[in-house]
């Protein structure tokens, strides 16, 4: 039997904590499903899915580069990281697992970690944020709507509520738990899947993203940047990751991180906002960062956000971080538009 | 008695007589001791109704015990409660709309919304009254409990109505038109036109009078009295958003029933009974279900239809009259939730509340009434339906032709359709409805997809679209062999029209096309016949090439037409569908590669290495690059480059500098620096390197050599700088001699947009307003093309010496002075978005070594208004280029090419899991066992 231990939200926050974030969770069903039970959503999904298909056959190539230009625009780090983009559009969702050490898992853990879980609930938290920032970066597709009017002036209304009805479901108990049992029974459609990549040669970071129909598609692709940042949270130790990654990142996972994960996500982007950026890439940086602090540290400003309780030494310590950020990133641009590269300079004397 | 005289007695006279006090009292008592042993809520008065209801209702077959005495309460309420009561189903009218009227005064009742809302558009001049009686609120404040259930009189001072003439400023406006309420305390309030106070606070009729004077003397305070809420107002609040238990459902008054169904229209009923069983206790009480029948949408219209054989033949008339909502086929096919017979009334008789998909084209009942028939024109098929079965697949032929014969088909399904049903199932001609149309063919008529042709003295009918035919025999269609080469021979310019019309317009071929005796007609077509016009590319020539595995490809005619190494514009595949080529792959075999490149070769044309190279640069997948490299394609000679497969890999070898040799970067799928040895090279390209090493320093007792002068490259050169942004609009001859040669000291390379640092630079500095729409490098400068609104312009760094120009179609401006800038803007007939875009690179580059985006941001402000300021000093000439040894020398890594970052994201130890990936089978197991938690957890 394979080792089943979970970093559940119920051992990493406080009864208290929870409730906050289920009291947040009601309310988004209500905004986000209306009165539609998960039934009810999941025919109109399947009504909306047929009538985008419908709508976006023989655009497919294009909506592929809107939606690839879409998040580049909308998440500028992308090109100053030049992280690649790889999008379909398909229901071909064959994108490739890393190997899992199945004898770890049966042998019952890592012998190498910590005897605390704090990495793995770490992790669980980070891949909540994931999931969080990508439900929100995929309405971004709003932003953009003269693009898809040239496609379809109708089928914006609909990727907003199928989006809606996608994402409601999770905020909602009864939902998950026949979700689960359809995922478990293989009834379930997925609407899309991503992945990152890491090309050695190349020291460059890949998303690789296939979803359904456009709006999903989004969805993945920011999922899949998200998935990049969230690996600043993993130490230099690459065994002990993929112990963790064996441990915590579960597909039933999926349905409480996605449940939770936005509104951890909107608080830690309201953290962001009270720093007085200028520069928007700042805001991917600025999550790293949050990433990389120690344990004690990340759930400190992670529980303050889920609580309402933010002070001003978390907002001073946002300041400076994207102060020094912002620094570097100008830095940057002077270099990119001479075509030159100044990095070593930065420690010379003047 | 008497058995038989009792019945006599009971069940023929009626007894008019009512219940004595004695026997009244006896009842009542005896039902109020139930009702108080039971605790059910009934009243006394309420029990006298239900008994002397009983004695009028009693001689009715349907009541078998007669003797009230032997009743229980429970079962008296029941029955009293299945039809209205006298009186109690006629709602209480609300007053006469105007209540008082004079010549000064009047008074408007306003206790219903709608006379609110009417009221709000009273005045003529077209003003609407902001109260929010009138707009979407009413029930808010006359159900408000604590402002204590008021009912609402508008009042009119027509004098100062018509004074004010709706405009607000007019000193008579706020008290022409005012609203004064009374609420269950007995307490007046009011608010004036301009509803101010919103609530004036509990005053005295006297106080009322004191503020509008216009009502003293005129005693109307008995003309605005207090409306108590009526059971139908209190039942609409308590139910607007909840729903009953049925039991208390089961228990209400007939009257109050009904309003409650009026009030849940189109709700689920009741908390404690599931939806689908609602319409069950509804039939209980057969003049509910006459009220249900006629009144739409109290429940959901399918709701009705599963159970209409259990209404009367009247309700079930009304019902399906009232029916507003499409039925779902699937009620009909998948499942009995509908009673055939009900299904067939519903076909028969109101067949256009079903609502068809578009591949389904009619439904009828057959003749003899077993059937229930669906036809799936496309498919060629029908589906039918019977009392105890449902048949999927049904074919269409001499069999069951009969079945068609009455279904008059002809109304919605193409004349097309028919016929290739008609053709594929032998069919006779009048059985769908297409005898006039063959009789038309026959005497010349035209028709753009069916043509006629006699041969043999037999009649033949051909659609080559579908690849079929058919002869009419004995009054039959008869199909015959499309591919025989007989049919081929009578029909063969038809078929060659039909499938060049569908490629040339990007249609799918029809169903059933026999794809591969397409692709064979095709092959057999010569070059010129299978070069066509095609729409989709405002009709360039395309031309057909089908693969050996039978897939058609059509490719631009032209070389230069081609975008990218796909080739391909679009493609057919192996079921006939128009399918886009995909950017990020290709479905193209080998051999439409070759086919295509000797189609380029006997045409006489060649791809530019220039070309070649910016297909390689495309951000496309890898794969296409590699079957174009791979099949050996047309490409003009050229001095520099050297284009080689080698070993899975894209070369392209510098003929006499093989260290600046590029290849195709597998991971990138763009052109990269190959870092060649020079034995490498040869290795690859053999003889074809022309380059010799030359001799390192200066040899021994040899005097110093001036250094050869730069050899610059022909204007005409495509791969030179000139070249190309001549072919963009813009003159490299606008830029500063020096700089212009350094851009022509080497052939410029196209790199790719994507990923390119400096691209992303300069479109953020334009806030994306401008596009990078290509980008070039020659040696270690750069070119940029921006595209701002339709006008293209260049963005070019020259290095060494790190000098920056932007280069409009009529001019090139020096972005190293602000002086020169000015100037340049002054002159400079170029939109805003440019002006800006190049203050903002100036500025970059003049505060590189202080940047700080606060300060970069007001400093782009001042320049602007710098820019736009009046009275500009003169024009100073352009700098001319300084001597190269005084300019900054760059660090080593200027080539262009990857550069080091000051912030990295991501963590390149750490490998996640794709999220939503396909379940493992231990997955499953997990997930089968958390699903049974939650399950457990809800029914704890």
């Amino acid at each position: 039997m394979p080792n089943l231990t979970e970093a559940k939200y119920e051992d990493i926050f406080s009864p208290e904590t929870l409730q906050a974030l289920k009291g947040r969770s009601g309310e988004s069903l209500q905004q986000l499903m209306g009165d539609k039970d998960l039934m009810q959503a999941m025919r109109r999904s399947k009504e909306l899915l047929d009538q985008i298909a419908e709508a976006e056959r023989g655009h497919e190539a294009e909506l592929v580069k809107v939606a690839i230009d879409i998040v580049r625009q909308v998440y500028p780090i992308i090109d100053y990281n030049e992280i690649k983009i790889e999008a379909s559009l398909g229901s071909d969702f064959s994108l490739e697992p890393p190997q899992q050490d199945d004898e770890e898992e049966e042998e019952g853990g890592e012998p190498g970690l910590a005897p605390n879980v704090d990495p793995e609930k770490k992790r669980r938290i980070i891949n909540a944020i994931t999931q969080g920032a990508s439900i929100r970066g995929a309405f971004s597709f709003l932003l953009f709507r003269e693009h898809l009017d040239e496609v379809n002036p109708e089928v914006v209304e609909k990727y907003n509520e199928i989006l809606k009805l996608s994402f409601g479901i999770y905020d909602n108990d009864e939902a998950i738990a026949l979700m689960l049992s359809m995922m478990g029974q293989g009834q379930m459609q997925q609407g899309g899947e991503s992945q990152m990549e890491y090309d050695e040669e190349e020291e460059q970071f890949i998303i690789k993203a296939t979803a359904l129909c456009f709006p999903m598609l989004v969805h993945e692709i920011v999922k899949g940047l998200h998935e990049i940042i969230g690996t600043e949270g993993f130490g230099s130790d690459r065994e002990k990751n993929q112990a963790i990654i064996g441990k915590v990142d579960k597909l039933q996972n999926e349905p409480e991180d996605l449940r939770y994960g936005k509104f951890i996500y909107d608080g830690l982007r309201d953290l962001y906002l009270s720093s007085e950026y200028t520069d928007e890439r700042s805001r991917e940086l600025f999550f790293a960062e949050v990433y990389k602090l120690g344990h004690k540290s990340f759930f400190n400003i992670i529980n303050a956000i889920i609580n309402g309780t933010l002070n001003d030494r978390h907002i001073a310590w946002a300041k400076e971080k994207v102060k020094e950020i912002e620094g570097d990133l100008g830095k940057d641009d002077v270099d990119d538009i001479d075509g030159i590269d100044t990095t070593g300079d930065d420690n010379l004397p003047l | 008695m008497d058995k038989l005289l009792e019945h006599i007695i009971r069940s023929l006279y009626t007894i008019d007589e009512a219940y004595s006090k004695k026997v009244m009292q006896q009842l009542i008592d005896k039902f109020k001791q139930q009702a108080e042993d039971f605790g059910i809520e009934i009243d006394d008065n309420k029990i006298e109704l239900y008994i002397k209801r009983f004695d009028q209702i009693k001689n009715s077959p349907q009541i078998k015990n007669k003797d009230l005495l032997k009743w229980d309460l429970d079962d008296l309420i029941q029955l009293i409660t299945q039809t209205p009561l006298k009186g109690e189903d006629k709602p209480i009218a609300p007053p006469a709309n105007i209540v008082y009227n004079d010549e000064d005064l009047e008074i408007h009742d306003a206790s219903t919304e709608e006379r609110c809302i009417s009221l709000k558009g009273h005045d003529p001049s077209g003003r609407q009254e902001s109260w929010c009686l009138g707009r979407g609120s009413f029930t808010n404040h006359r159900y408000s409990d604590r402002r204590g259930f008021p009912s609402y009189y508008y009042f009119i001072d027509k004098e100062k109505f018509n004074n004010a003439q709706g405009d607000t400023s007019h000193e008579d406006f706020d008290k022409s038109f005012f609203v004064i309420s009374l609420n269950n305390q007995g307490e007046y309030e009011y608010t004036r036109r301009n509803n101010s106070p919103n609530y004036s606070g509990a005053k005295t009729w006297g106080e009322i009078e004191s503020e509008f004077p216009i009502l003293k003397g005129k005693n109307v305070q008995d003309k605005v009295p207090y409306l108590p809420l009526t059971d139908e107002e209190k039942l609409t609040q308590q139910y607007k958003n909840t729903r009953m238990d049925a039991r208390d459902f089961r228990n209400a008054p007939f009257h109050i029933k009904k309003q409650y169904l009026t009030v849940t229209s189109g709700r689920n009923l009741f908390n404690d009974v599931n939806p689908s069983h609602e319409i069950d206790i509804l039939l209980q009480y057969p003049k509910l279900m006459d009220f249900i029948s006629v009144t739409p949408g109290i429940i959901k219209d399918i709701e009705l239809l599963k159970v209409g054989d259990k209404l009367s033949s009247q309700q079930f008339k009304s019902a399906l009259a009232n029916i507003r909502d499409k039925i779902d086929l699937r009620d009909f096919f998948t499942t009995d939730s509908i009673p055939f017979a009900v299904q067939k009334i519903v076909v028969k008789y109101k067949p256009e509340i079903i609502n068809l998909n578009r591949d389904e084209n009619k439904i009828w009942v057959s003749d003899d009434e077993k059937f229930i028939f669906l036809l799936l024109g496309e498919q060629l098929k029908l589906k039918a339906l019977t009392a105890t079965n449902h048949y999927p697949k049904v074919k269409i032929n001499q069999n069951t032709e009969k079945y068609l014969e009455k279904a008059n088909i002809g109304d919605t399904i193409d004349l097309i359709k028919r016929v290739e049903m008609g053709m594929v199932g032998n069919l006779k001609p009048n059985t769908i409805d297409v005898e006039k149309e063959l009789e038309a063919l026959k005497g010349g008529g035209k028709n753009d997809e069916i043509s006629y042709k006699q041969h043999d003295n037999k009649d033949y009918y051909s659609i080559p679209s579908l690849s079929l035919v058919a002869t009419v025999e004995g009054g039959r269609f008869i199909k015959q062999d499309f591919n025989s080469e007989e049919i081929k021979s009578i029909f063969a310019e038809d078929i060659l029209s039909s499938i060049l019309h569908t490629i040339r317009t990007s249609g799918d071929f029809p169903r059933g096309t026999d794809v591969v005796a397409t692709m064979d007609y095709i092959r057999g077509l010569s070059i010129e016949e299978r070069t066509l016009e095609i729409h989709a590319k405002g009709n360039a020539e395309g031309v057909l090439i089908p693969s050996d595995d039978n897939q058609l490809f059509i490719l631009p005619q032209s070389v230069v037409e081609v975008e990218n190494a796909t080739l391909a514009w679009y493609y057919y595949d192996h079921s006939g569908h128009h399918q886009g080529a995909r950017w990020y792959s290709s479905n193209a075999t080998p051999d439409v590669y070759q086919k295509y490149f000797e189609f380029l070769r006997s045409t006489n044309q060649e791809f530019t290495m220039h070309a070649v190279m910016d297909i390689m640069n495309m951000h496309t997948g890898n794969s296409p690059k590699l079957k174009f490299v791979q099949e050996n394609p047309p490409i003009e000679d050229n001095d520099t480059y050297l284009l080689k497969y080698y070993h899975g890999d894209v070369y392209f070898l510098h003929k006499t500098d093989p260290k600046s040799s590029r290849m195709l970067s597998t991971a990138r799928n763009n052109l990269k620096k190959a870092n060649l040895t020079m034995s490498k090279a040869q290795e690859i390209a053999g003889d074809d390197i022309t380059y010799t090493r030359a001799s390192r320093g200066r040899q021994p007792g040899q005097a110093t050599t001036p250094r050869e002068p730069v050899t610059l490259l022909d204007q005409t050169n495509e791969d030179s700088a000139h070249f190309i942004l001549n072919h963009h609009g813009l003159n490299l001859d606008l830029l500063p001699e020096r700089s212009k040669n350094k851009l022509m000291s080497d052939v410029a390379i196209a790199r790719s947009t994507y990923s390119n640092r400096g691209a992303t630079a300069r479109e953020r500095i334009m806030n994306y307003r401008g596009r990078v729409t290509n980008s070039w490098t020659v040696g270690p400068s750069a070119i940029y093309l921006i595209n701002i609104n339709d006008t293209t312009i260049a963005s070019i760094v020259i290095q060494p010496g790190n000098k920056h120009y932007v280069l409009t179609p009529n001019e090139s401006i020096n972005l190293n002075s602000p002086r020169d800038l000015r100037t340049a803007l002054e002159n400079a007939d170029i939109i805003n978005e440019i002006k800006k875009y190049i203050i903002k690179e100036s500025l970059y580059h003049k505060n590189k070594q202080t940047m700080k985006l606060s300060k970069l941001q007001a400093l782009v402000k001042e320049a602007i208004k710098e820019v736009l300021a009046e009275n500009q000093p003169q024009q100073s000439p352009v700098e001319p280029d300084q001597d190269q040894e005084r300019e900054t020398i760059p660090a080593p890594t200027t080539t262009p090419g990857r550069k080091t970052r000051r912030r990295k994201i991501g963590n390149p130890n750490a490998d996640p899991n794709p999220k939503a990936l396909g379940l493992e089978e231990t997955e499953k197991e997990i997930i089968n066992m958390i699903a049974k938690r939650y399950s457990a957890e809800k029914d704890a």
